[in-house]
This record gives C-alpha cells, sequence and structure tokens, in this order.
C-alpha cells in the first residue's frame, strides 16, 4: 500500500525500485516483487533508461509509471483500504497462517 | 608496543581502505548470487536493473547494504516472477486461461484459484472454509497476496513431504 501511495502522489513521474522503497520507506527486496506484480497486472508499465553508460558513469535505470488502468484501480484500492483502516475488519493472514 | 602502533596507524586503515574498495564487488557478487534464485528467463533483466538502481548510489557500504536486502527479497521475487510467467503462459496446466473482458478482481479470482488448485484446494474449499462475505470483502491487492501465500505454503508443505520420503 506505501508504494501504490507514492506511486499515486507522483503518477505523473517515473520511479526506480530503490527510489520507491526509500519513499515507501519499505526495504529494496520488497519492492521488486511488488513492482513486478503489478507490472504482470497491468497497473505500471516499465522502460530502460535512455543514456549512454559510458558518459554518465553508471549502469541505466529501469523506469516504472502507473498506467490509466493503474491509476484508477490504485486510487481505488487505496480508498477501500482507507475504509478498512477507519473500520477494520478481519485481516486475511490471520485466517490463513 | 612500537609494532602495535604501527599495525593501528598503518595496516588498520589499509586494511580499511582496501575493505572500502571491495564493497562495489562483493554488491556486485551479492546481486549476482541473488539472481540465481529467479527463474532463469528473467534472470538478465532483473540482474539489470538490480546493478542500474545500486550504481546511482553515493558511497561503497550503502551499495553492499542494498544488495544484501535484495539478496534477502530475491526468493519472494523469484515467486512473483514465476507467478507472472504461468499468468503468462496460457497452455499452463494449473492456471485457467482470464478471458479479457473479466474484470481485475475476477483475474485475481481465478489467479487465486490457480495456486489453490495447486494447493490441491479450489476457491470453492475456501469461500465454504471462510464464508462468502470474507472472501467478497477482500481487495485484489489481498487475494494476490493470499494467492501468493497458499502458493509458498505448497511449496513449504512439498519440501516437507520430500524431506521425509527422503528419510531411511
Amino acid at each position: 500500500m506505501a508504494v501504490l501511495t507514492v506511486l499515486v502522489d507522483n503518477s505523473d513521474q517515473d520511479h526506480y525500485g530503490l527510489e520507491l522503497a526509500a519513499k515507501a520507506r519499505i526495504n529494496p527486496g520488497s519492492v521488486y516483487p511488488i513492482l513486478i506484480r503489478l507490472e504482470s497486472e497491468g497497473w505500471l508499465t516499465s522502460a530502460w533508461e535512455d543514456i549512454d553508460e559510458s558518459i554518465v558513469g553508471r549502469r541505466r535505470r529501469k523506469y516504472y509509471r502507473l498506467t490509466g488502468l493503474g491509476c484508477s484501480a490504485a486510487e481505488r484500492e487505496l480508498t477501500t483500504w482507507q475504509n478498512r483502516f477507519n473500520h477494520p475488519v478481519l485481516r486475511p493472514g490471520a485466517a490463513i497462517i | 608496543m612500537i609494532w602495535l602502533t604501527l599495525i593501528t596507524l598503518i595496516l588498520v586503515p589499509l586494511f580499511v581502505a582496501e575493505l572500502f574498495q571491495c564493497f562495489p564487488w562483493i554488491a556486485e557478487k551479492l546481486l549476482l548470487f541473488a539472481s540465481t534464485k529467479l527463474p532463469a528467463s528473467a534472470r538478465r533483466d532483473q540482474l539489470a536493473q538490480w546493478q542500474g538502481d545500486i550504481d546511482a548510489l553515493p558511497g561503497q557500504l550503502i551499495k553492499v547494504i542494498k544488495a544484501t536486502s535484495i539478496l534477502l527479497g530475491s526468493p519472494a521475487i523469484g515467486r512473483a516472477i514465476a507467478t507472472g510467467i504461468r499468468q503468462a503462459r496460457p497452455s499452463a496446466p494449473t492456471t485457467p486461461a482470464v478471458p479479457t473482458d473479466h474484470s481485475r478482481t475476477q483475474h485475481a479470482i481465478v489467479t487465486l484459484d490457480a495456486a489453490l488448485n495447486d494447493a490441491s484446494l479450489n476457491i470453492e474449499v475456501l469461500r465454504a472454509s471462510l464464508g462468502e462475505r470474507f472472501m467478497d470483502s477482500l481487495t485484489t491487492i489481498e487475494r494476490m497476496e493470499m494467492a501468493d501465500r497458499l502458493a509458498a505454503f505448497k511449496r513449504e508443505y512439498l519440501r516437507g513431504l520430500e524431506k521425509r520420503y527422503e528419510q531411511p
């Protein structure tokens, strides 16, 4: 949810993995599965940075951006989440694990 | 005493400086090792993405710290990629095809159903045990998380079975 919040708040910007992890305050190892899953669901689109690696002195990054579908779906999820937070119900993890 | 002073003043700073020089190399090796936890088809792209992200970080030690975090998260990354590959493969035996006119929620339910089939269960069993209202109250992301957890549970269960049968 933290990642979604960052993505929605900056929906006009491109983001790379570690930047999102820092903004969402989660471990870098946790942000990549989220990005992969959101991209496979069509919520995110990704593109490699267009730079000359020898000039810039670093390797290119992969940038992510919310799609139109992702933006509306993420806002819906965040609203649902917010409502749930205000009126907590049984969490799924507690029922299964 | 003189030797101790010499060691403290010369060798320790040298050693520390040398160690700091090694940090990018260590980070690179950690990322390489992390990539071995991923499905072979996605290894190269994912490694390039990590390398690009790590390269831009200032400092040396932070590279190792972030690479370690990525290494720790690599099994989950591998699972996410494997799930994506399974969903993208129409002929996969355990994943039913998702009609294009399905909503995202229905897609998530089908994904969850596929994971449950993997675990020798199905969505109806879950609905019966957890209740229709509970299932309907879940968000898409929660359903996806449930699917992940069940798939992980199944893997652990199978691993446990394998171990049991391996024992004499």
